[in-house]
C-alpha cells in the first residue's frame, strides 16, 4: 500500500504545534488595525518583530488578560518560536512584553502573570496617563 | 472523486496552514479588513463561548530571516 500524502498529522496541542514550527523562519507582522473585543477597543501595530496592543485602559487589559482563552506560558512560547514579541500598552505606554525579546522577572512570576516582562514604571504612567484628544 | 478537502479545525492547524503559505516562498499575506465582525469561539469543542470581534485595518504577515 503506498501512501497518498506525505502530510503531517496537524497539530492539535500547543506543543504538537512548537514542534511543528521549530526550525521554520520567524515572521514579520506589520499591523495597522483597530480590534474590537466585545465592546473593548484595541489597537494592533506590527513593527516587523514587535506587535503592540494597546489598549484603552488599565481594567479593559485586567479583563482581557483574564479572560484570555489562551495560557500565558503557551502565548509566550508560541510567540517565541515565531520571532514575535507582543508589547502590551494601556494608552501608549509600554507596560509588559511577552515573548521573543522579552526578558521575563521575578515580580511577573510573584503576581502569577507567568513569562512576562513587566515595564514598572508602566503601570503607575498608565494610571495617571489621559488619553488625548 | 473521493478526497475531501482538507479543513482546518483547530488553532494551532490554522496557524500552521498560514506558515505553509509563506514559507519557502518569500511570500507575503496581507489582509484589509473592513469593519469585519466575527463570533469567535473559545474552543472547537463541544459548547464554546463566543467572543464578538469587529476588525478594521491592514495586517501584512512575511517570513524573515532567522538572525
Amino acid at each position: 500500500m503506498t501512501t497518498a500524502s506525505t502530510r503531517h498529522q496537524p497539530a492539535e496541542t500547543v506543543a504538537e504545534l512548537l514542534d511543528t514550527l521549530e526550525d521554520r523562519p520567524a515572521l514579520a507582522v506589520d499591523a495597522d488595525l483597530t480590534v474590537h473585543l466585545d465592546g473593548t477597543p484595541i489597537e494592533v501595530t506590527g513593527y516587523e518583530d514587535v506587535v503592540a496592543l494597546d489598549f484603552p485602559s488599565l481594567s479593559a487589559l485586567r479583563s482581557r488578560w483574564q479572560g484570555s482563552p489562551v495560557d500565558a506560558m503557551d502565548m509566550a512560547a508560541v510567540l517565541s518560536s515565531v520571532g514575535l514579541t507582543a508589547e502590551i500598552r494601556v494608552r501608549g505606554v509600554p507596560l509588559a512584553r511577552v515573548g521573543d525579546a522579552a526578558v521575563p522577572g521575578r515580580l511577573a512570576g510573584l503576581l502569577g502573570l507567568g513569562p512576562v516582562e513587566l515595564v514598572p514604571e508602566g503601570a503607575l504612567l498608565a494610571l495617571v496617563t489621559r488619553r488625548r484628544g | 472523486m473521493s478526497d475531501t478537502p482538507d479543513e482546518t479545525t483547530t488553532w494551532p492547524e490554522l496557524a500552521i496552514g498560514l506558515y505553509d503559505r509563506l514559507t519557502g516562498r518569500n511570500a507575503e499575506i496581507t489582509y484589509e479588513f473592513e469593519d469585519m465582525e466575527v463570533d469567535v469561539p473559545s474552543t472547537t469543542g463541544e459548547d464554546p463561548e463566543y467572543a464578538y470581534w469587529r476588525v478594521d485595518g491592514t495586517l501584512t504577515i512575511k517570513t524573515r530571516e532567522n538572525e
